[in-house]
């Protein structure tokens, strides 16, 4: 089993000599179209149900919910968010209804307070529940005012409560949780219901294991068609199964359910040509917002606690020309309902299924056989270069023309580990002070000019051309590792720092070359185009251009701020997107970068 | 005592270790890790056992304590002694056993190029190139020394207070007894050693090959005779010792011995018995659990003692690194114990084939056990096969070591008896085959 036994440079043939770079950027573009191409039909698969026990639809509407009912209660809510008192108006009316709730202070100068009502199952002891979250006000895109009173998400969360409570079928409690100030007061009721922060107060009261649920977003009184958010803490999805689900009661009641705003009309009226853009514009969003590790909404916290749960947002763009009156009442309660009862019917917790996916639109999605991929394609060039690099360091048997004389695998020189050892300890401390400076944008600036001089005030790495080759080496190694880790943890921050890696191990790479236009070249670059600020403002770029679906100027102040609420919320999810870009991504950069500045040492004794 | 370069070393590792214990947060990851912490190692089911025998309750009763009475009573000495603080204590063993590596390797390392200067004459001269010199054993034994201070594995069984730190100690004595034929000290500890880990038991038979060498003959059964006497003397008297210290019941037999052997308990470690064991019908159990154990404890040690009879010291070391792989518990800790000899052996690298390989698979277990162990328990979106994935990547990349290293032990003995010319036969190169 001599696997690879005996690499040798000689063994590399002379044609792929010539041709590396060539063949590298070759797999480095492939990759990317790769990528592209997941959104071409025939790659991606279609949806289909996976768990039997969830049946959608199969129950048939029990429940009547009237508009007088509805209307009663928004009205007694609106009072509630106009005297402030909006937690204890929904207890109280909880409190009628024979059903238990409860408030929880969060412990803060605001007075804000969670309510949550448990509909205890008639049929079972509290085992298992269900959860339907309404926040009491949410984040809407107007400038004029960011936050909406959660009105109609409210109201329909409470009258479904109140329409299942005692049914005889319920086997499982629903809990009815309204936080207040979004995110913030979901992390806190789920600390204290979970009990994982020794100096949070244990909750009044508990239901059984909570095994998936929904979020409920509908601040206008009327809405157009559903958006669907998915996007968990740290690139996490729920498991499909359980949008499948909502995507099928979508369906069967006629609703428009969309994903980042982007609807496909699958039926044979849209143009071919609108479907593939229309898909590769959800891709690439998807790509983009997972990267960031922010959820989209409050349900990113409870996927944190293994809850399924997806956000429903009632939005009011009209998916079709005909569509002129809002959703009904009716169709909207029915999902509500055939969600809740589908989970009613499951006996296990949400295994089969995928939970690594990319949606491309609502009833097709790329599985992680698909796309693992174009970023293998993309790494690739980094294990071959390694691999290329690793076989050149050793030199076998001496052959003259009599004699074969076999020594066994030596390395060719001998290394002197100190030097490469500082050079690496440098760039490591000085890319680490990223992680105690403020996260400003002006700071970060100034971070990466002192980076970008720090070749003139500290030494350069002197070396001779072997040393570099090891560096040059390790770094391949370390970073396809961390890729390749990434990967499975966050697929679509790994694609990015993919993109963004391997043309710097390029360009690094190139460096080697003596020609001083090359060596100037490739600093140029690492100051332009292979810049961590330069990408970062790309890439907000893009996701603005995307998101908003026509042509945009860039807008730096837009860039800045979005960062700083970026970084505002990021410490609030406990994402660990930046401690990865400070700690392994922008080190690996700076050491590429520096390495441009590598010094050739003439002596070459061992040559 | 030391030079400049050794003192540097150890105050790197020393370094090391006291800050991460200072590290509230790194420390509670490593101690609550399945990598290197196991049922059998574990210091938090230790303290639970000195409560227990402080209450007057035999600690064997539940499932809990795995530790052998006599461990358990020198533990809850030591935790007496220190009020509970006894991270300094594992410090100063891990460090112990770092220069006692550093020492065997030194010694190994000058025994092995003694030989090679007393046997010249029988090797071809242009094998030169092959032969140890004292550079060499500086060198190697260095990087035992670095090796034993800077390896992560190391430094994490330690953070991670698994009593495995202590098992390597007494280990690492073994072996110091062992190259230093001191006979006593050697059966006692390594009755010691067995008696807690049990696998250390193969041991027995590179000290006969070791012991019973005299100038004329490699193995004399007179001389192997008393080595074994002694051993099962001292074994019986460890048994007694801890059926005395047990309040004089056999008790412990159950949750030690029979732990060890039968594998009852599934906890994901970086070996392969838990998931094979979890996988499989009750009814095939003791067939895989006998098949299993006698893989580890038989299946190498007669025709590996055979083929090694005239080096013991890389049999020992062999057979440590089979049973530190293949054990029912194993955790990163022993194969450190292994791993950090490594550098010994470095003469042998020019032969070893799959170094690459090797190398990048045990980085990606390593990096990827906890990432993947994080997607099966935490967020949930993946299962024991990622797991396992892992671990199973961690065993075939030992395995191609040990392979490896024995291939180029055995070539390197051939190519310095028979020089590293390869004739020409019938016009083509000469090809070797290992049969």
């Amino acid at each position: 089993m001599p696997l690879l036994s005996n690499l040798l440079a000689k063994d590399i043939p002379q044609t792929f000599q010539k041709f590396q770079l060539h063949v590298y950027a070759g797999f480095f573009f492939f990759g990317l179209l790769g990528f592209v191409y997941l959104m071409s039909p025939i790659v991606s698969r279609r949806n289909y149900l996976s768990e039997n026990a969830l049946s959608p639809g199969l129950v048939s509407n029990d429940i009547y919910i009237s508009n007088e009912h509805i209307r009663d209660i928004i009205g007694q809510l609106r009072t509630g968010f106009k005297e402030k008192n909006i937690s204890d108006v929904i207890q109280s009316m909880f409190v009628q209804r024979g059903i238990e709730a409860y408030k929880q202070n969060l412990e803060d100068d605001t007075n804000d307070e969670n309510v949550y009502g448990i509909v205890r199952a008639p049929r079972l002891a509290s085992t298992e529940s269900i959860i339907l979250v309404a926040p009491l006000y949410v984040r809407i895109q107007s400038k004029s005012q960011p936050i909406k009173a959660n009105l109609y998400g409210i109201a329909h969360t409470l009258a479904i409560g109140f329409a299942l409570h005692r049914k005889p079928y319920m086997a499982k409690d629903i809990i009815l949780l309204f936080p207040a100030q979004q995110e913030n007061g979901t992390r806190i009721w789920l600390d204290a219901y979970f009990n994982t922060k020794p100096d949070s107060i244990p909750l009044d009261a508990h239901a059984g294991s909570i095994q998936a649920g929904l979020t409920l977003e509908f601040p206008h009184e009327k809405f157009y068609s559903i958006d669907l958010r998915h996007n968990g803490i740290n690139g996490q999805l729920p498991n499909l199964d359980l949008i499948n689900t909502v995507v099928h009661l979508c369906d069967k009641n006629s609703i428009p359910a969309s994903y980042y705003d982007i609807y496909v009309d699958l039926s044979s009226n849209e143009l071919f040509i609108d479907y593939m853009k229309k898909s590769l514009r959800t891709l690439l969003i998807n790509a983009l917002t997972l990267a960031t590790g922010v959820p989209s909404g409050v349900h990113g916290q409870f996927l944190h606690y293994r809850i399924e749960m997806i956000t429903l947002f009632g939005s009011l763009t009209k998916r079709d020309q005909y569509q002129t009156s809002p959703i009904t009442l009716r169709a909207f309660d029915d999902i509500i309902e055939g969600f809740i009862r589908s989970l009613n019917n499951l006996l296990e917790r949400f295994h089969q299924s995928f939970f690594f996916y990319f949606h491309i639109n609502r009833r097709n999605f790329v599985s992680i056989a698909t796309y693992m991929v174009p970023l293998g394609l993309i790494v690739a060039p980094a294990l071959i270069r390694s691999l290329v690099l690793y076989m050149s360091f050793f030199t076998s048997s001496e052959t003259s023309a009599t004699t074969y004389i076999t020594l066994g695998r030596t390395m060719k020189f001998d290394m002197n580990y100190s030097a490469m050892f500082l050079e690496i300890l440098e760039c490591l401390a000085l890319s680490y002070v990223l992680m105690w400076i403020p996260m400003k944008f002006t700071y970060l600036i100034i971070c990466q000019i002192t980076m970008f001089i720090s070749p003139i005030l500290l030494r350069p790495f002197r070396s001779t051309e072997r040393q570099f080759d090891y560096l040059q080496f390790i770094l391949l190694l370390t970073g396809s590792a961390l890729l390749g880790c990434l990967s499975l943890l966050n697929y679509s921050m790994a694609f990015l720092a993919a993109c963004f890696l391997m043309p710097c191990y390029m360009f690094a790479g190139c460096s080697k070359f003596d020609h001083w236009i090359i060596k100037y070249f490739c600093r140029f670059l690492f100051l332009t185009c292979l810049n961590p600020l330069v990408f970062l403002a790309l890439y907000h770029y893009l996701a603005r251009l995307l998101m908003a679906g026509e042509f945009l100027l860039p807008n730096f102040n837009q860039l800045t701020s979005d960062f700083d609420t970026y970084i505002a919320s990021y410490r609030l999810f406990n994402a660990w997107t930046v401690d990865v870009v400070c700690l392994a991504i922008v080190p690996i950069w700076f050491l590429l970068y520096r390495s441009t500045f590598w010094i050739r040492t003439l002596v070459d004794k061992t040559q | 005592m030391f030079d400049k370069v050794e003192l540097a070393y150890v105050g790197i590792g020393l370094l090391v270790r006291v800050f991460l214990f200072f590290q509230t947060r790194i420390r509670s990851y490593f101690e609550d890790n399945g990598e290197f912490v196991t049922p059998l190692n574990s210091w938090k089911r230790v303290i639970e056992g000195i409560y227990l025998h402080k209450l007057n309750v035999s600690p064997f009763v539940g499932s809990i304590v795995h530790e052998m009475p006599l461990s358990l009573f020198f533990y809850s000495k030591l935790h007496a002694i220190t009020q509970g603080h006894i991270e300094g204590l594992f410090i100063i063993a891990d460090i112990l056993t770092g220069l006692l590596t550093y020492k065997i390797a030194r010694r190994i390392l000058t025994q092995l190029s003694e030989e090679d200067l007393r046997e010249k004459e029988a090797y071809k001269p242009d094998s030169k190139s092959l032969w140890l010199t004292k550079e060499n054993v500086q060198k190697s034994a260095l990087a035992v020394l670095l090796c034993t201070m800077i390896n992560p594995l190391s430094i994490g069984t330690c953070i991670a207070k698994s009593s495995l730190v202590f098992h390597n100690l007494l280990l690492t004595m073994t072996f110091y007894f062992f190259i230093t034929y001191q006979l006593i000290p050697f059966v006692v500890l390594l009755a010691v050693t067995s008696s807690i880990s049990l696998y250390p038991v193969v041991l027995i038979v590179p000290a006969l090959l070791q012991f019973s060498k005299t100038k004329t003959t490699s193995f004399s059964i007179m001389r192997a005779l008393p080595v074994i006497i002694l051993f099962v003397l001292a074994v019986a008297g460890i048994l007694y010792l801890n059926f005395f210290l047990n309040h004089q019941s056999w008790s412990f037999l159950e949750s030690t011995y029979s732990f060890i052997f039968h594998v009852p308990d599934y906890t994901p470690n970086v070996g392969i018995f838990w998931y094979f064991f979890t996988e499989m019908f009750d009814h095939f159990r003791s067939l895989f659990v006998w098949t299993f154990q006698m893989h580890v404890l038989l299946l190498y040690l007669f025709p590996f003692a055979i083929r090694l009879r005239k080096d013991p010291i890389f049999l020992f070391w062999l057979l440590c690194a089979i049973f530190c792989t293949f054990k029912s518990y194993p955790a990163y800790g022993d194969a450190t114990f292994y791993f950090n000899y490594l550098p010994i052996w470095s003469f042998l690298f020019r032969y070893v084939r799959h170094t690459l390989i090797i190398i990048c698979m045990i980085l990606i277990a390593i990096l990827m056990a906890p990432i993947t162990w994080y997607l099966w328990i935490y967020t949930g979106s993946a299962n024991a096969n990622f797991y396992f994935a892992m671990t199973m990547v961690f065993n075939v990349a030992q395995t191609f070591l040990i392979s490896d290293l024995l291939y180029a032990y055995v070539k390197r003995k051939f190519l310095l008896r028979n020089g590293v010319t390869v004739p020409e036969i019938d016009g083509a190169e000469g090809q070797l085959e290992f049969r």
